[in-house]
Parts: structure tokens; sequence; C-alpha cells
């Protein structure tokens, strides 16, 4: 029987900058293992700053980018579009990949579909809300202990 | 201070944006030709339907160094991101510039640190001077994507339109210190409440009360000064490309 958590803070404070997962706020977020599967995303708030880094893939599983602190550092004919408070990464098709926008400077909302290694989706937005479907995955990082570990 | 100026009196250049319209300042690194400004005195930012920044670069670019005129291209990678968020843009002009500047280490500027601009304001063709100080050092929303942070050198040095792009130097070696960028957010507030004020009371303020407060809006300085720290042009690919000949 699936359990939900809603509106927790994890590892941070009402107030402080924070990433909207699942319906909880939380310093930091992991999808994958960085170096395991071929996949990656690891959103994480570092010099008061959001900062995205990864791999991203198609429903294909092959790589679409490679994100380092939110700048492309190679990708197959992804395109960046900066808006004032985030990004979207279209692929070569217009499609939207990932989607940024920080709120008031304090909420970051993540939109789009994570593709894992044989295409199936890892997290993706419904209805305003960044949902992990499947694992592994990491919310919420102090030093080396762990908020919630799914997977 | 007068030995700074004639050391960097060619190492600073006046830009033109024929097609734009827009003029500003900009300055040498190193001896191959790369002139350094901001990346809003040669592009135009438009915001689409959809929130996106799209900007559209000059491609009539000319710079005034000393008595003569060059033409100039852009040596960034346009397709980047990076030298929006940051405001720089990398020229390259086909000369070997008789003076260039090098860069401080940024780490090592302090608050107070006695400091110079030079640059191109308004409708002067000759290099105008201004001095002042290191005000403050913050880190602050990117004023292109609030996602970026960005060090910043706050400064009383006086500076209007047409200085954007030129060098804040630092007095006693005369290094660079940072890329003067934009005034303080407080010039802004200062200006909206001004226009509101003569835009609702047009027809009760006298004429000559009117011109002078327009003639406020346009050229006083009010507040401090943003100067962008160089360390992040610094680190564009073009200069790591061309290590070792500069």
């Amino acid at each position: 029987m699936p359990v939900f958590m809603r509106g927790n803070y994890i590892f941070v404070q009402r107030g402080q900058k924070c990433f909207e997962v699942s319906s909880n706020f939380t310093n930091y977020l992991e999808l994958g293992i960085n170096g395991m599967t071929k996949y990656y995303l690891e959103a994480r708030i570092e010099n008061n700053e959001f900062r995205i880094s990864g791999t991203l893939l198609n429903k294909n599983g092959e790589v679409l980018c490679n994100l380092r602190d939110n700048f492309i550092e190679a990708s197959r004919g992804c395109v960046k579009e900066m808006t004032k408070n985030g990004y979207r990464i279209r692929d070569a098709n217009g499609s939207l990949v990932l989607e940024i926008q920080a709120e008031d400077d304090l909420i970051c909302h993540l939109k789009g579909i994570i593709y894992g290694d044989s295409g199936e989706t890892i997290a993706q937005d419904r209805a305003g809300d960044f949902v992990i479907l499947k694992g592994p995955a990491i919310i919420g990082r102090s030093g080396d202990a762990i908020g919630i570990k799914i997977g | 201070m007068r030995a700074v100026f004639e050391k960097s009196i060619e190492a600073v250049g006046k830009i033109t944006c024929r097609d734009l319209g827009k003029t500003g300042s900009g300055f040498f690194l190193g001896s191959q030709g790369f002139l350094l400004t901001n990346n809003h005195v040669v592009s135009r930012m438009n915001i689409d339907t959809t929130g996106a920044i799209r900007l559209d670069y000059s491609n009539q670019i000319s710079v005034k160094v000393g008595e003569r005129i060059y033409e100039a291209s852009l040596a960034m990678d346009k397709n980047s991101d990076r030298p929006v968020v940051y405001d720089y843009a990398v020229l390259k002009l086909d000369i070997t510039p008789k003076a260039y500047f090098e860069i401080v280490d940024a780490s090592v500027v302090a608050q107070g640190d006695e400091v110079i601009a030079i640059g191109y304001p308004l409708e002067f063709n000759e290099p105008v001077l201004t001095d002042g100080v290191i005000s403050a050092i913050v880190s602050r929303p990117s004023h292109i994507n609030s996602l970026h942070r960005i060090k910043t050198f706050l400064t009383n040095t006086i500076v209007i339109y047409g200085n954007s792009g030129g060098p804040l130097i630092r007095k006693s070696d005369g290094k660079v210190v940072g890329i003067i960028t934009m005034p303080h957010e407080m010039r802004d507030e200062v200006r909206q409440r001004l226009k509101t004020y003569i835009n609702s009371r047009e027809t009760e303020i006298p004429p000559p009360i009117r011109d002078l407060i327009k003639f406020v809006l346009k050229y006083i300085q009010i507040g401090l000064v943003h100067a962008v720290s160089i360390e992040y042009a610094i680190n564009d690919p073009i200069f790591n490309l061309n290590k070792g000949g500069s």
C-alpha cells in the first residue's frame, strides 16, 4: 500500500532555499547513481545557488545532454532557453526535456520527464508537482546524512 | 593615477554597434586583440511570450581605440549562455594592441581599495576617468538570470551611460578588477518615482523644473555602481584556447 508524505521540510526550514520534490521541500535531490546508472540528475544548493547537474536521456535511453551546474557541457542537439528565473532544455525537436524555475528566488520547481537507461520514466511533473516514480533516489542530504532514500 | 591613466588609454576602446544603435566601452586583455565588454553592450535582449530570453547580437561592431576605428567581431560562442548570465562579451580586433590590461587576483581585492573607471560615457569621443573606492563586495543574483549569483564590486566611482563594459581598475597596480556593468537598483527606484511624478503632474510642473527632472533622469548617478568581477570573463573558453599567446 503506497504511503504519501507531503509538506515535509527535509534538511531545510521554511524561508530557506529549497527544491519542491513530490510535494515536499528539500535541499537536495539525486536521481540515479553517478557513474552507475546511465542517467543521473543532481539538484543541490551551493553558495546560495540552485545547481543542477547530470546526464539526461531520451525515451530510447540515449544521452541527450550533460549538464554541469546549470550549463550544458555536451549535447545532441539540445537547446537551452533561459528565462529570468530559470531555464528550459529542449531536445532537437523542440520538446521539453527539463525545466527549472525558481519562485521568488526561494523555491525551485522542476518540470519534464527524466528517463532511465531503458527508457522507463524515473520522474516527471504531474499537476505542478515533480514526482519520483523509480529509484534509486535521494531526497535531502546534509553531509553524510541522507533524508529519504528510495530504492 | 596619471601614470595608470596614460598606460591605460590605449587599452580602452569606445564600442559602437551600428545596427543596434548602442554604444559602450571595452578594454583589451592580452596582446592578441581580444577586447572585453558587457554582453548587453553588443546585444539586444527580448523576452518572448513563453518567457524565454532571446538575444540578437550586433553584426556591425566598430571600436575606436586612440584616434583609429577598427571593425570587430564576436569571439565567444554566441550560443553559450554563460556570457549572457555573467554579462560579458569577447570581441576580436585584427590588431596588436599597444597596451592591454592584466587581471587582478579577485580574491585579494578588498573593500576600501581605491579604483578608477575609464570609459566613453555619453557622447564623449575621448576616454573619461573617474575614481572612487570598492564600497562593497557582494554576491547578487544575475540581472539576466536570477538562478545564478555573481560576485560584484560596488563602487562609488561615477559612471554614466556608455561606461558599460569599461574596466574598473585597481589604482595601486593598474590591474583590472571588474567590468563596469550597471547602476545599483537604487537608481532605478529613484528614476521610476521621478518618472511617475512628472507623468502624473505633467501640466502642473513648471517647464524648467520638468526639464531639470528629465536631465537628472538621464545623467545624474544616484547610488553605487555594479562592476561584475573579471573572473567570469577570463574563464571563457576563448581565453583557455589562447593561453600562452597573450
